[in-house]
């Protein structure tokens, strides 16, 4: 072969091995921060003056058996994640735990479930304790109820923290790169399942109770009842949920003004 | 003369084959094949990097558009990226044509036609950069205009053989029947895909 053939075969074989590699692009999380994209600084500086500070003051909402439809969402907005928790009773078993955030999502590429949990139980006291992880972030789930007070969400210097504060016994460990979340899925003797984080005392918590047994052989799974926790990686401007009971509306507002996140419940009783 | 070597032989020694091509008579198969075929490698590229990036920058913003949303755009910015090359292809032939003619080149609109169409191989040098972007995407993308610098300069020096070849021009001559078309390739460039934007439609 002379060398103009060889010169040409190899421009053709660098051209076509391209593809492969357009197509690793398109479904590769490369992991590239915001600050790597050229004016990323400039455009992390416009986000970070939206969600500095203090994003939640508190969640409260009164604490009651709800029906079967039961559906309670809690949004947390995290920078790149928004936390939801959710319980509502389906007929599907699976204890749900979705996770979208700005790098979790692209991994996958299809913005679906890049998460590794694990879960351990403990018969004794009934307490199911969930960890689960995305990418960096890692959250973990707290056993010790009714000891958190605030839920504070920050961005400085680029780094997200997550702060827990307790009248008593704080249970949130902070981390400079990652994060670390606690909260506690349990079960009582009867078999019921509930959801609790006490945000302050004398505010109430958010108890979800599933009205069907957890099996605790199931990692993370509760029988005839659904919990998720979601985290998005959208910034929801507003967003509410609502529960209902025979006799009683209570609502749930979720929203994001002059950077701080609130939730509020409003609870009425129906006539 | 096959279709590699004359790809080879144009990168090698561009001045000797391009009197080969000419003298030779081709094909208008073999230049549209490269204008498809090397427009169609770089579109898939560079839209899989700018799609990788956009992502990337949408989350970080916290805009809600879901990533298959994202993903729907891409069979139809491919496709668009193709047509566009090959228009460019023909009207910056054209272009260059009726500019040799004026300054009394005596050739035909299909010779520099064919001619214009095999260095679109030139593109090579900016696919490199796709190659490289799994591993460094930053540096890939710093380097992605360098590249197309590099590729245009040696599309003219390719294409000014050919038009002193085709149209009988001095090397100045040839030189200014190929800078005027430019400056309208560009415009072209950066006007297109703005176009193909604002008609594509909202899902």
């Amino acid at each position: 072969m002379d060398r103009e053939l060889i010169v040409g075969i190899i421009i053709f074989l660098i051209a076509l091995s391209s593809l492969p590699i357009s197509y690793i692009t398109f479904n590769t999380q490369l992991n590239i921060g915001i600050e790597d994209i050229p004016w990323g600084r400039w455009i992390k500086k416009l986000i970070s003056q939206n969600i500095t500070g203090k994003l939640i003051d508190n969640i409260t909402i009164s604490n009651q058996e709800y029906p079967p439809d039961t559906r309670i969402i809690l949004s947390i907005d995290a920078h790149n994640a928004v936390i939801h928790i959710r319980q509502s009773n389906q007929t599907e078993t699976i204890l749900n735990i979705r996770i979208y955030s700005t790098q979790g999502t692209i991994a996958q590429g299809v913005g679906e479930a890049n998460y590794k949990y694990t879960s351990n139980y403990d018969e004794a006291k009934h307490i199911l304790t969930i960890l689960f992880k995305i990418n960096n972030y890692l959250l973990t789930v707290d056993a010790n109820p009714h000891n958190l007070q605030y839920l504070t969400l920050n961005n400085e210097n680029g780094i997200i923290n997550i702060e827990l504060t307790s009248l008593e016994n704080a249970s949130l460990f902070i981390s400079a790169t990652n994060i670390f979340l606690k909260t506690i899925l349990r079960y009582d003797n009867v078999g019921n399942a509930s959801w609790d984080i006490n945000i302050a005392n004398g505010f109430g918590n958010i108890e979800i109770t599933t009205p069907n047994k957890i099996n605790p052989d199931t990692e993370g799974r509760v029988t005839n009842g659904f919990l998720s926790i979601d985290i998005y990686g959208d910034i929801e401007t507003q967003t509410s949920g609502t529960f209902n009971k025979p006799g009683e509306k209570n609502k749930l507002n979720i929203s994001i003004e002059n950077g701080e996140l609130s939730v509020k419940i409003d609870q009425r009783q129906t006539p | 003369m096959s279709y590699l070597r004359v790809i080879g032989g144009l990168t090698l020694y561009p001045e000797k084959y391009v009197k080969m091509i000419i003298h030779e008579d081709r094909s208008i198969a073999e230049p549209l094949f490269t204008t498809i075929f090397f427009q169609a490698i770089l579109s898939i590229g560079y839209t899989a990097m700018i799609n990788n990036i956009f992502r990337s920058v949408v989350l970080a913003l916290g805009i809600p558009i879901p990533p298959k949303l994202i993903d729907l755009f891409i069979p139809i910015i491919i496709p668009i990226a193709i047509v566009s090359g090959l228009i460019i292809w023909v009207l910056w032939s054209a272009v260059t044509h009726i500019i040799a003619r004026l300054l009394g080149g005596v050739g035909e609109y299909t010779q520099i036609l064919k001619a214009m169409g095999y260095t679109w191989f030139t593109l090579i040098i900016p696919i490199i950069p796709i190659l490289t972007y799994p591993a460094s995407p930053i540096a890939s993308l710093a380097a992605t205009p360098i590249f197309t610098l590099i590729s245009i300069g040696w599309m003219i020096y390719i294409n000014h053989h050919f038009i002193k070849e085709i149209y009988g021009l001095s090397g100045g001559e040839a030189l200014l029947t190929l800078l005027l078309p430019i400056l309208i390739i560009i415009i072209l460039s950066i006007t297109l895909p703005l176009l193909s934007i604002v008609f594509i439609p909202r899902g």
